[in-house]
């Protein structure tokens, strides 16, 4: 809590003007009735006398909902996702951290309750929250000027729309006026409760697809070969391991049957992110963007793979150059490859020390360029035609591809309408080319999405 | 604090507005235009919204617009002297302003529009009184029409300016339309190939006209019986009121295409409504002046049943066209300030015209021999003094609380805490001012004005020092 500050609020020259232009042009036209009327102004001078110092007290807690159903803190406080009564008294209580996870784009509902814990009626309490800088109130005002008695309480609402990062609450200002409205209090309060948001989501696991190359790897495939899982009987053919021989078979038939399994190899994964300006768009101007999105998507997907063991690596495609951290599970690939999707989601282009390809066709020159035999992971918005180049492209030199496309044209006016039109068409087009696309709405959780889309394994 | 939003919160608007009205009732007891003045002003504020939305509702309010000047102007000059003029702006004033509390200022682009619709009505309104002064001077419609017809001459040489006017009057005006008026930008090429093919075809046509007068002129010197057909083109009235007629469609079209023109060429969004509010502004004034000249509305509304000569119409149009004039020119400029710059408080300009109002009214107002007609004299201006005095001072109260808060997050009690502890103030110093009245008309000549003054300044030096006093 700072010091407090009292301000006399010097209002009543206007007063004193009305009066002596009064008097003055009573003097002049000689009206007894003016002169009379100079003094009525006058009374709002002596009103304000009256103002005094209001020694207000207060106490402020603040709670944090996510999407209204769902408030995950990491002390393990689950906060009432619908409980619109504030808590009572005795609740006011901070919980251990006060941190509130969400997902980048999730709606989070803030209730701060401000109780007055004085003795006395504050006749007009106005307050405003501390909002984190970088999140924007989507509904309601963190404001309010209301009248609280003593032990009464009010409760802020208003709704933050989550960006990828973290973010942490101020204090809340408070100004105590008095009734004359001549003196103003205004001093800054600690809140009990959430002060944090961390808004940097991991996925469990994302399966990864059909992609390999002829190593020895973990990814099953639609192959016969060395492996745990069960994938054909054929007939012998000199060579072949004895081990695998299907020695019951030939118990019962005298036939000599080979047992295959399914083979396994290695893949890389490249998570390909389409940073372009046409990306810088969000679907209202307070909603992320698609790059923000795309990155967010990206990198819980990188960090995912990687930690499955699979080697995966970003390609960012940027206009005019490319921004490359090849494939692997190091931590310095790892640390690059987060590095440059941290740049990708603050759309910064940054050409960096390794794997920067200046490209003048970037959408022409990315599939050359990419190692042979990966899987793609496109995180695009569709919104122009390059995106779906880029897929024909990419399944033409027969890579794996699959699409995470943000939607960012959710919005009811007629040229948004019809760009989400032709950004279906994109999609559709490009599912037509045998990629994989998911159609990332809004509302949709990231993580319920990747993995319940992506999530899926496939074998070759 | 930072900023959030100037407009007032609902409740304490409510107040703002009640005060205004409670003051308007009270300067009314001595003019009651002044209740006039004041509808007209909710009337003006509530079609000031009207110029947001289609174009179809822009060009209705911009007809609108010059109706209800007109009809301000028309009632308030037939009912009031001077001061209940000077009262009329007043209610005017405040009704324009509580209408704005009420229903929200509007944006910039709106008084833009608001602003163009009055200027444009003004112009047109000008015309209407320029041709109602010269029917007024020419003793009749017949003879100013027939002026107008044969002010060129007589002869074939008038016929052959009309002529020459009337065509390039109508080829500028085709010239001047600007293509987006009429075609797609796919096919504005072929617009002005075909464009500038009848402009020629006018042209020629002109031409050919005047060389068919000269031949028949030259004919006629030779063969004497055509003199009839010289002597029927020369002095047909249906010919030269087509001329005319030409000329001043092309006249109108030339003028609005240029406005349009400057208009479109300056716009910075997408939006741009002058032909609707051009449109809307010339029928408005056309439908007033015909309805007018007809004495439809003139008689019921305008003049209060007295005859309307010509020349009354020209001045009501006229005293019309300037109020719309200067009225639209102040809205341009303030919108255009309002843009660039912090917006003014245009709310304090409710409880400064009740003030303005009720010194107008208390230095009319008779208080005879004081006593009680003192004090029912100066209970009117009292009353409108003590509402401005409350609607700036909570008006004050509501604008720093829309800023600190905002209107969203205001609760209505400590604003109604506010109110009452204003009104309490306001409403104490009502009777003791009429105390104070009656008693100077009482104790007159001894308590006379320089002494009351005295009176008022002591009071005001008690005050200072208890303030002083009270000073941390």
């Amino acid at each position: 809590m700072t010091d407090r500050t009292v301000e006399r609020l010097e209002d009543t020259a206007w007063a004193i003007t009305a009066s002596l232009a009064l008097a003055g042009a009573g003097i002049v036209l000689g009206s007894q009735l003016l002169v009379a009327a100079a003094t009525m102004p006058l009374w709002y001078v002596a009103a304000s006398v009256f103002g005094g110092r209001q020694s207000a007290m207060i106490r402020v807690h603040r709670e944090v909902v996510v999407d209204e159903d769902r408030a995950v803190t990491d002390g393990g406080a689950v906060a009432a996702g619908n409980d619109t009564e504030p808590p009572d008294t005795t609740d006011i209580t901070a919980d251990e951290s006060g941190i509130v996870t969400a997902d980048p784009g999730d709606a989070l509902t803030v209730r701060t309750t401000i109780q007055n814990d004085g003795a006395e009626t504050v006749v007009d309490l106005r307050a405003i929250d501390g909002v984190p800088d970088g999140l924007a109130v989507e509904d309601g005002s963190p404001r309010t000027c209301v009248t609280l008695e003593p032990l009464d309480r009010t409760t802020i609402e208003y709704t933050l729309v989550c960006r990828r990062g973290k973010f942490a609450f101020d204090d809340v200002t408070v100004r105590a006026r008095d009734l004359t409205g001549t003196v103003a209090e205004t001093w800054t309060t600690g809140v009990t409760g959430e002060d944090v948001i961390r808004c940097s989501p991991v996925v469990e696991d994302v399966s990864v697809g059909e992609g390999t190359n002829d190593y020895a790897g973990d990814v099953p495939t639609d192959e016969g070969g060395t492996g745990v899982e069960f994938y054909s009987v054929r007939d012998y053919e000199p060579g072949d391991p004895v081990g695998s021989i299907d020695w019951r078979r030939y118990a019962a038939s005298r036939e000599l049957a080979t047992v295959e399994f399914r083979a396994e190899r290695s893949t890389r994964i490249v998570c390909l992110v389409d940073a372009r300006p046409s990306q810088f768009t969000g679907a209202t101007a307070t909603a992320p963007p698609a790059i923000e999105l795309s990155a967010t998507a990206a990198r819980r997907t990188l960090e995912a793979l990687i930690a499955a063991g699979h080697p995966t690596g970003v390609t960012a495609i940027h206009d005019g150059h490319v921004d490359a951290v090849s494939p692997g599970t190091d931590p310095v690939t790892r640390q690059e490859a987060a590095s440059l999707l941290t740049d990708i989601a603050s759309s910064v282009s940054t050409p960096r020390s390794r794997g920067d390809l200046r490209s003048d066709e970037p959408i022409e020159d990315v599939p050359q360029r990419l190692p042979g035999e990966a899987q793609i992971y496109l995180f695009s918005s569709f919104v122009d035609d390059e995106p779906l180049e880029l897929t024909k492209r990419l399944r033409s030199r027969g890579y794996t591809v699959r699409v995470v496309s943000p939607d960012v044209t959710d919005s009811d006016d007629v040229p948004t309408r019809l760009r989400a039109m032709e950004r279906r068409t994109r999609l559709a087009r490009a599912r037509a080319t045998g990629a994989r696309v998911v159609d990332w709405e809004r509302e949709r959780s990231l993580g319920l999405l990747l993995r319940d889309a992506l999530g899926e394994g496939r074998y070759r | 604090m930072s900023a959030v939003e100037t407009r007032l919160p609902s409740t304490t608007a409510w107040a703002v507005a009640l005060a205004a009205a409670f003051g308007t009732i009270a300067l009314a007891i001595s003019r009651p235009v002044t209740v006039l003045g004041a509808f007209c002003g909710l009337a003006i504020a509530v079609t000031a919204h009207g110029f947001s939305g289609s174009h179809r509702r822009v060009a209705l309010t911009a007809a609108v617009l010059p109706v209800v000047v007109l009809v301000a102007v028309g009632s308030i000059g037939a009912l009031a002297d001077l001061a209940g003029v000077a009262l009329a702006i007043v209610g005017v004033v405040v009704g324009t302003t509580t209408g704005f509390v009420l229903g929200g200022h509007p944006s910039s682009w709106l008084l833009e529009r608001a602003g163009s619709a009055s200027l444009g009505a003004s112009l047109v309104a000008s015309g209407v009184a320029l041709v109602a002064l010269g029917i007024d001077a020419f003793d009749g419609l017949g003879s100013a029409a027939s002026m107008v017809l044969w002010l060129p001459g007589s002869e074939l040489f008038g016929l052959v300016l009309t002529l020459v006017v009337a065509g390039s009057a109508v080829v500028a005006g085709v010239v001047a339309v600007p293509p987006a008026m009429l075609t797609a930008p796919k096919r504005r090429l072929a617009y002005v190939r075909s464009r500038n093919a009848l402009a020629w075809w006018l042209a020629i046509g002109t031409a050919a006209a005047l060389v068919v007068l000269a031949m028949l002129a030259v004919l006629t010197r030779l063969v004497p019986p055509l003199a009839f057909l010289e002597s029927w083109l020369t002095g047909s009235a249906l010919v030269r009121a087509t001329l005319v007629a030409l000329t001043v469609g092309g006249v109108v079209v030339t003028l609005a295409s240029a406005i349009v023109h400057v208009s479109w060429s300056q716009t910075e969004g997408r939006e741009n409504a002058v032909v609707p509010v051009l449109a809307g502004a010339g029928c408005g004034v056309a439908c007033s002046a015909i309805l007018v000249g007809s004495g439809a509305l003139t008689s019921e509304f305008v003049a209060g049943g007295a005859s309307l000569s010509a020349g009354l119409v020209g001045a009501l149009f006229g005293a019309t066209a300037v109020v719309l004039g200067i009225g639209g020119f102040l809205v341009w400029i303030y919108a255009e300030e309002r843009r660039s710059t912090q917006p003014l408080e245009t709310t304090v300009l409710a409880p400064i015209a009740l003030a303005a109002g009720s010194v107008v009214v208390a230095a009319t107002v008779d208080i005879g021999d004081g006593g009680l007609e003192a004090a029912r004299g100066g209970l009117g201006p009292f009353v409108a003094l003590a509402a401005a005095l409350f609607a700036f001072d909570v008006g004050r109260y509501g604008r720093a609380l829309g800023r600190e808060v905002g209107r969203g997050g205001v609760s209505r009690r400590p604003q109604l805490v506010r109110i009452g502890w204003s009104g309490v103030v306001a409403a104490l110093a009502v009777p003791i001012a009429i105390f104070g009245v009656v008693l100077a008309t009482v104790v007159a000549p001894t308590l006379s004005v320089p002494s009351t003054a005295g009176v008022v300044l002591g009071l005001c030096a008690v005050v200072v020092a208890a303030w002083l006093l009270t000073q941390e």
